[in-house]
């Protein structure tokens, strides 16, 4: 065998190293879609959970909520 | 005496009021304390050091009778979310890596009409979420410094700057700030207008900063606070006025505080617990009224609204670029934006209805008490591979309520260690009250990070 069978060439260098990147991004992102997965289904389900009065409002507007009298100046 | 960059705001405010320090020098010593340290700790995104000398120089030119802003020659940092007019702001995002903003944010108005320099544009997390940046921590670089607002909290901790803007979503302005040992106002949501700030989640964005005293960051609400109509969620609310309530304090304040245990205390590590407790103990001995806070039931599933309200409108504010461009999004992010795409309305919905209703609990159960107290974070930083869990800070962004850390000592290994304070809505005074009181009883805070590390 001779050293050019031994010594990847620059084009199987540069192979290696993209699919080396790729394979690490795919792992990244594998492991955040998961985590984000599982801690929005964990979100849904426990707030599907939650008793509220029929009539209460959605909730939208928090500073409506919060503003008492006294505190608001025009 | 201090060289100028280690001098506060208010410190370096009067010095110049005194003539006794000049703009020019107080900015020439803070960038060359960032030109020592960036190598290392990569705080800066952009960084305007002609702009803010040129500013420098026409500050020390005014006419003494012209020099009535309260920030008056004083240089900042803003996190790099806040647009900036004709200074480049890229969210440290490649999709705005060339963007240029034709005008300022309401915040960056507000501070540059009290006469502040802005310094240039800190390093954030990839449009202030959860993928770590660069940053280092100066304390020990084998830990996270946090984030979203990364670089400005580094920034303010090791001297590059007395004052850094922020923005807290979950708990970015805080979380930063305490593992870095700095102080951390989130205010009242709706108090500071947030028009000109790249959002993350509407309803969630609050804007905030980081000082390395109480009384800076009260300087800062008083010029920043007031009714902006073009963001929707401004408030018309009393004028903050809280410098001049930390300095009428009298020597007979003292101070009724909550301690909230529960939740708090058993997600800490107990470290963390003892060295709460024992701050508490001191605060006891300085003259504050302790008793039991206890949280009302609401508090459950704070969390998990955070985490649907959160991503569901990030998704939204993403929607375009994101579908252009998805590839040059990393990986937290882009997961973040894709799974809150497919959130049913209902949890939305019902999301909403649980921050209203634990806001509303809250605000009554914080009646008649100046403040409550807790860890700021579960424990000291981190690893490098998160930015750190905001579990302790979201309740009270969720909520809307002010919220404030205090750098109170350090961990055995080293790292700073923080309190928390929180407040009813638009009570932001009554907390910064309380925190400068704590702060003066505490005494000093972790100081600077070791030369090694800095």
């Amino acid at each position: 065998m001779t050293d050019r069978g031994m010594v990847p060439t620059r084009e199987q260098a540069y192979v290696a190293l993209r699919s080396d990147v790729v394979r690490a991004w795919g792992e990244a992102r594998a492991k955040a879609v998961e985590a984000t997965l599982r801690k929005t289904a964990d979100a849904i389900w426990k707030l599907s959970t939650l008793e509220f009065e029929e009539a209460e409002k959605p909730g939208f507007f928090l500073n409506d909520a919060a503003r008492p009298d006294g505190k608001v100046s025009e | 005496m201090n060289a100028p960059w280690q001098l506060s705001a208010l410190e370096a405010s009067r010095a110049m009021a005194a003539g006794r320090l000049t703009s020019r020098a107080l900015t020439e010593s803070l960038l060359a304390r960032i030109r020592q340290l960036d190598g290392k700790l990569h705080v800066w995104e952009t960084l305007d050091a002609e702009g803010a000398l040129r500013a420098a120089a026409a500050a020390d030119a005014a006419k003494r009778r012209d020099r009535t802003g309260a920030l008056h020659g004083i240089p900042i940092g803003l996190k790099d979310i806040y647009y900036t007019n004709g200074l480049r702001t890229s969210m440290s995002s490649k999709v705005f890596r060339d963007f240029v903003p034709q005008y300022d944010a309401a915040f960056v108005e507000r501070v540059k009409a009290a006469g502040a320099i802005v310094l240039g544009k800190t390093v954030t997390t990839e449009f202030a979420t959860g993928d770590p940046s660069p940053t280092v921590n100066p304390w020990d670089h084998s830990h996270t410094p946090g984030g979203s607002s990364s670089g400005s909290a580094v920034g303010v901790a090791v001297g590059m700057m007395p004052i850094a803007s922020g923005s807290q979503t979950a708990g970015s302005v805080v979380r930063p700030a305490a593992y870095n040992g700095v102080v951390g106002l989130k205010p009242t949501y709706g108090l500071v207008s947030r028009y000109g700030v790249f959002p993350c989640s509407w309803t969630l964005d609050t804007l905030g900063w980081m000082t390395r005293t109480v009384a800076d960051a009260a300087l800062v609400l008083d010029v920043v606070a007031g009714y902006d109509q073009r963001d929707p969620a401004s408030v018309r609310a009393r004028e903050p006025k809280a410098l001049a309530a930390i300095e009428s304090m009298g020597s007979g304040y003292s101070p009724r505080i909550g301690l909230v245990a529960g939740y708090f205390s058993q997600k800490s590590t107990l470290e963390v617990n003892e060295h709460v407790l024992e701050t508490v103990e001191r605060l006891k001995v300085g003259g504050a009224r302790v008793e039991p806070f206890e949280l009302p039931a609401s508090f459950d599933g704070i969390h998990e609204a955070q985490v649907a309200i959160d991503y569901t409108e990030c998704s939204l504010a993403h929607r375009r670029t994101f579908g252009a461009q998805p590839d040059d999004y990393a990986p937290n992010i882009r997961s973040r934006v894709e799974v809150g795409a497919v959130i049913p309305a209902s949890a939305y919905v019902q999301a909403q209805r649980v921050r209203r209703r634990f806001r509303a609990d809250m605000d009554e159960a914080l009646e008649g008490f100046d403040a409550i107290v807790m860890p700021s974070t579960p424990s000291p930083a981190g690893d490098t591979s998160t930015t750190g869990d905001p579990m302790f800070q979201s309740p009270w962004t969720v909520a809307g309520l002010p919220e404030l850390t205090l750098p109170s000592g350090l961990s055995r290994g080293g790292l700073p260690i923080g309190i928390q304070f929180v407040g009813r809505g638009f009570e932001d005074t009554a907390v910064l009250r309380v925190a400068a009181w704590a702060e003066a009883v505490l005494g000093a805070g972790p100081g600077w990070p070791g030369e090694d590390a800095a």
